[in-house]
Formats: C-alpha cells, sequence, structure tokens
C-alpha cells in the first residue's frame, strides 16, 4: 500500500551546513576551558601556581576557538555581529562566554609574571576575577553542547544529555592536556595519582552517558533513530567504535589504569600518560566530528 | 494584526515547474539555489504505484526555530509573518540551516553564471540583490507583496493551486479554504507552526 504523503515528508537527510571547522572550534573550546579549569584545580586545591596551563588552555579556548569558527563564516569581516542576540541565541552566548573566560582569566593569571599589577591571585579583585573567569570556562564547557541541542530540527542533537557529555568531554580533555604536558615540563609536584583516578571515574561516567544517550537517541523518532544507526552501524560506525570509544576512551582508561596500580614504573608511565592523553583529545576531536556528521533532520523529500 | 500564509492543493497540482521557474525569474537567484521546489517521488508498485507530488518553499513558520538561533539579527519575523534575512546583517554562520526542517536556507558560497564564466547581462543586474557568503530563503516576494501584488508563484500557477492570503482573516481566499478542506502542515510535531498549508 501507498504510504500518506505526511510520511512521505520523513524521510531523513544529513546536515551538511557545519562540518570540520565547527568541529574543530567546539573541540578547541573545551580542550581549553577544560585545561583552564584543571590548571585552577590544580593551583586551588593542589597548591600548585600552575600560569603555564591557566594561559595555554585561554590561548586554546580563546583565541584557537575564535579563529576556527571564523574561519567557517561566510562573511568573517562580520564578526563582531554574533554577540548581538545573547537573549537567544547560543552562538552569541558562547562567544560572550568565551571572552569572559579569556579576559577575565588573563587578569587573573597575568601577577602571575608581573608583579607591578595592583592585584594579585589571592587578593579580593584577583579572587573575583577567578570566579568570573571559572564561571566562563564552565559556561564555555557547555555551550559546546547547547548550540547543538538547541536544534530542534535535528533530533539526535535535541537533547538535555548533549551539554551534559560535552562537560564531561571538556575535563576529560583538560586531564589529558595535564598528561600530556606532564611528558614535557615534569610532575612539578601536582598530584597525578588524583588526576589518574579523576580521568579514569569521568571516562567511565562519559561511557555510561554515551550509552544513556544513544539509548535515548535512538528512540527518539524516524530521524534520530536514522543518525544514531548512523553512528552505531552505519558509514560512521569506525570512527565513531574505532576513534571515539576505543582510542577516545578504551584506550586511555586502560592505559591510565595500568600506570594508576603501577605507580613505581617511573618514567615510561610519564610516556605512557601522555600516549593516554594524546589518544583521549584524538577521541574527543573524533566525538565532535562524528556528531556533526550524523546530525540527519527529518525532511520534506 | 495579518498572518499571511500560503496554500496548497495537491489535488490540483500538476508539477509543471512553473512556480519553480517563476521564482527564478523574480528572485533572480544563482544556480543551485531554488526558493521553490517542487518535489516528486514514485511510491509503490503497480498496480497501486503513484506519483506524489509536493511544492515545498520556506513555511514563513509563526515560531520560526532559524529566528531563535541566529546570532546577528539578519534573520527578523515582520508583523505580517513573513520571515526574512538581511543579507547585510548575516555573518554566514548557518546555525539557521541546521535550524531549520524544511531545507529551506540556501549558503551562497560563490555566484557564478548559468552559462559559463561571463555572467550574461540579466544576470548582472539580478545578482545585484544576491550577497556571497551569506544565507538565503523564499521571502514570500516581499517587495510585490508591498505593492498589494501575489508572489510570483502564485500568480504564474496555472493549476491555481496555490493561494495566497491573510490566515487570521476568516473571510480571506485561504481561510476559506482550509475551512472548507482538509488539509496538512509539514512537520506539524516540531512545533513550528508553518503558515504553508497542504489541502489534499
Ligand atoms: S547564517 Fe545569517 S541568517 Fe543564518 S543564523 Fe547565521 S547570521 Fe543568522
Amino acid at each position: 500500500m501507498a504510504r500518506p504523503l505526511e510520511e512521505f515528508a520523513l524521510t531523513a537527510k544529513r546536515q551538511k551546513a557545519w562540518g570540520w571547522p565547527i568541529a574543530v572550534a567546539l573541540f578547541l573550546a573545551a580542550v581549553g576551558s577544560g585545561l583552564f579549569l584543571i590548571s585552577l584545580l590544580v593551583e586551588r586545591v593542589m597548591g600548585v601556581p600552575f600560569d603555564f596551563g591557566l594561559i595555554l588552555g585561554i590561548g586554546v579556548g580563546g583565541i584557537a576557538t575564535s579563529a576556527a569558527f571564523v574561519f567557517d563564516l561566510g562573511r568573517k569581516g562580520r564578526f563582531w555581529r554574533v554577540l548581538l542576540r545573547p537573549g537567544k541565541s547560543w552562538i552569541s552566548r558562547g562567544i560572550i562566554l568565551i571572552s569572559m573566560f579569556v579576559i577575565f582569566g588573563l587578569l587573573y593569571a597575568v601577577p602571575g609574571w608581573w608583579s607591578w599589577l595592583p592585584w594579585t591571585k589571592e587578593t579580593g579583585l584577583g579572587q573575583a576575577l577567578m570566579v568570573i573567569a571559572a564561571l566562563g570556562a564552565f559556561g564555555t564547557m557547555f555551550y559546546s553542547g547547547f548550540v547543538l541541542s538547541y536544534s530542534l530540527a535535528i533530533s539526535i542533537w535535541n537533547t538535555n544529555l548533549l551539554p551534559i557529555l560535552c562537560v564531561a568531554y571538556a575535563f576529560l580533555a583538560g586531564i589529558a592536556m595535564m598528561f600530556i604536558m606532564n611528558s614535557a615540563l615534569g610532575e612539578g609536584g601536582i598530584n597525578f595519582s588524583l588526576l589518574k583516578v579523576m580521568e579514569m571515574s569521568l571516562i567511565i561516567f562519559t561511557m555510561v552517558l554515551f550509552f544513556a544517550y544513544l539509548m535515548t537517541t535512538g528512540y527518539a523518532g524516524t530521524a534520530s533513530r536514522e543518525a544514531t544507526m548512523l553512528l552505531v552501524k552505519g558509514r560512521l560506525a569506525w570512527v565513531f567504535w574505532g576513534g571515539v570509544i576505543a582510542i577516545g576512551l578504551l584506550l586511555p582508561l586502560l592505559i591510565t589504569g595500568y600506570t594508576y596500580i603501577n605507580s613505581d614504573i617511573g618514567a615510561p608511565s610519564v610516556a605512557l600518560l601522555a600516549t593516554a592523553g594524546v589518544l583521549e583529545l584524538s577521541g574527543g576531536l573524533l566525538f565532535r566530528y562524528s556528531l556533526l556528521r550524523a546530525g540527519v533532520f527529518a525532511r520534506v523529500a | 494584526m495579518s498572518r499571511l500564509g500560503m496554500v496548497i492543493d495537491l489535488k490540483t497540482c500538476i508539477a509543471c515547474y512553473a512556480c519553480v521557474v517563476s521564482c527564478k525569474v523574480e528572485n533572480g537567484t544563482p544556480p543551485t539555489v531554488f526558493w521553490a521546489k517542487v518535489l516528486e517521488r514514485e511510491e509503490g508498485k503497480y498496480p497501486t504505484a503513484r506519483r506524489i507530488i509536493l511544492p515545498v518553499l520556506c513555511n514563513h513558520c509563526q515560531d520560526p526555530p532559524c529566528l531563535r538561533v541566529c546570532p546577528s539579527g539578519a534573520t527578523t519575523k515582520r508583523e505580517d509573518g513573513i520571515v526574512l534575512v538581511d543579507a547585510k546583517k548575516c555573518v554566514g554562520c548557518k546555525a539557521c540551516m541546521t535550524a531549520c526542517p524544511y531545507d529551506s536556507r540556501y549558503f551562497i558560497k560563490e555566484i557564478r553564471g548559468y552559462f559559463g564564466e561571463d555572467l550574461v547581462p540579466c544576470e548582472r543586474v539580478s545578482y545585484q540583490k544576491h550577497q556571497e557568503g551569506v544565507v538565503e530563503k523564499c521571502t514570500f516576494c516581499v517587495e510585490r507583496v508591498k505593492k498589494g501584488l501575489e508572489p510570483a508563484c502564485v500568480q504564474v500557477c496555472p493549476a491555481s493551486c496555490r493561494h495566497f492570503g491573510d490566515l487570521d482573516d476568516p473571510n480571506s481566499e485561504v481561510s476559506r479554504l482550509l475551512k472548507a478542506r482538509l488539509s496538512f502542515q509539514l512537520l506539524p510535531e516540531i512545533g513550528t507552526k508553518p503558515s504553508v498549508y497542504y489541502l489534499t
């Protein structure tokens, strides 16, 4: 029997508007904000000043993210216009949050280099700057999820689990950067055992979240089901299972677990952790890429 | 207050593509850009095979998802419900394209002619209305509407299957048609409240 016209209008189609540049922008926003917050944690909780991490986080999160985002704009010269609708648009909100995190983060971090400034990290002003920068960085983590989840038309994005997944990924990326920097800069008094525990817990949390996410999207209508199938069984399956899950989550979990249990192996542990960091970052980038590629909307064709 | 909308009678559409061509002529859109389209598909097998025809355009939704996501204020909705993109304000971020469930928006990467490298005289004139690096879509022929005319696709339809008017006016032709016949909107479950209706 022929299908009614309403069903005919429900054939799914993949979005093509956003590709690699946006995947890179979302990834860098997460790496930068994650690194900034983890560096703050190292500084405030472990008591180890870590200005390099703060500045690198700001550089990656602010400058590199904006560069990748502007690269994708059709009219780069009008970039400033994206700030105009924070009341409605998550792109506007995101750029404001990133600016907040970059400007206030820099103001918080610079007294580490320029002692002539009238405030330090410990003064009331320094603390206030830190809180605002941290809020900006935390908001940036959420933003990369909300900018997608706000799209009504693409139901695999349109879920509240996505921003939470993005926050988990951002913290993971921050720790991954710490593992990589550890191999270049040395431990410098940082409690890496705590970071390893955080890393393993976050990976397990992310995998559980992923499972819940796919269970939700797999049953959320035709387009969402098709998108989920594209990820888990279709053309993107090798990126998803091989890149996002195996390389990005499982291998780092195993490596970090191994170095945690065998904490006395010395130098190889540093190299292994750096490898875990690189794998995890690769998985994080592929996560954004596959998510964008799996963006399928119900289409009238 | 008025709410302009379109009613398309699927029983009378003959898929002649006059609406597609008239839209091109009126708006001078570059190659690969079709603000008005006619979708066709063959369904089923003999003896129950049938051809389905669906003319589509921007739905000028009452609650347009493209408007919500636009960061620059380029996408706006007029009092009469027409959703427009201001090319001078658009930054080409394409957020509206990911938000539009109807695939009604086009990103103009570059403006090429239909007949090779050089633009022909009519293209040189009509392409002045378009910009590279921005997103465009159907305007319900707003310039014609301002003059009290119907959109070009409505005026040209030889089968009179397109009707245009005020959906809020109970005495308008579109309202009367919607009262008299069975109709549907595209993807109503998304909650965009399209202003384009189809009569079955
Ligand atoms: S592409 Fe233009 S119209 Fe579309 S959301 Fe971006 S700025 Fe707004």
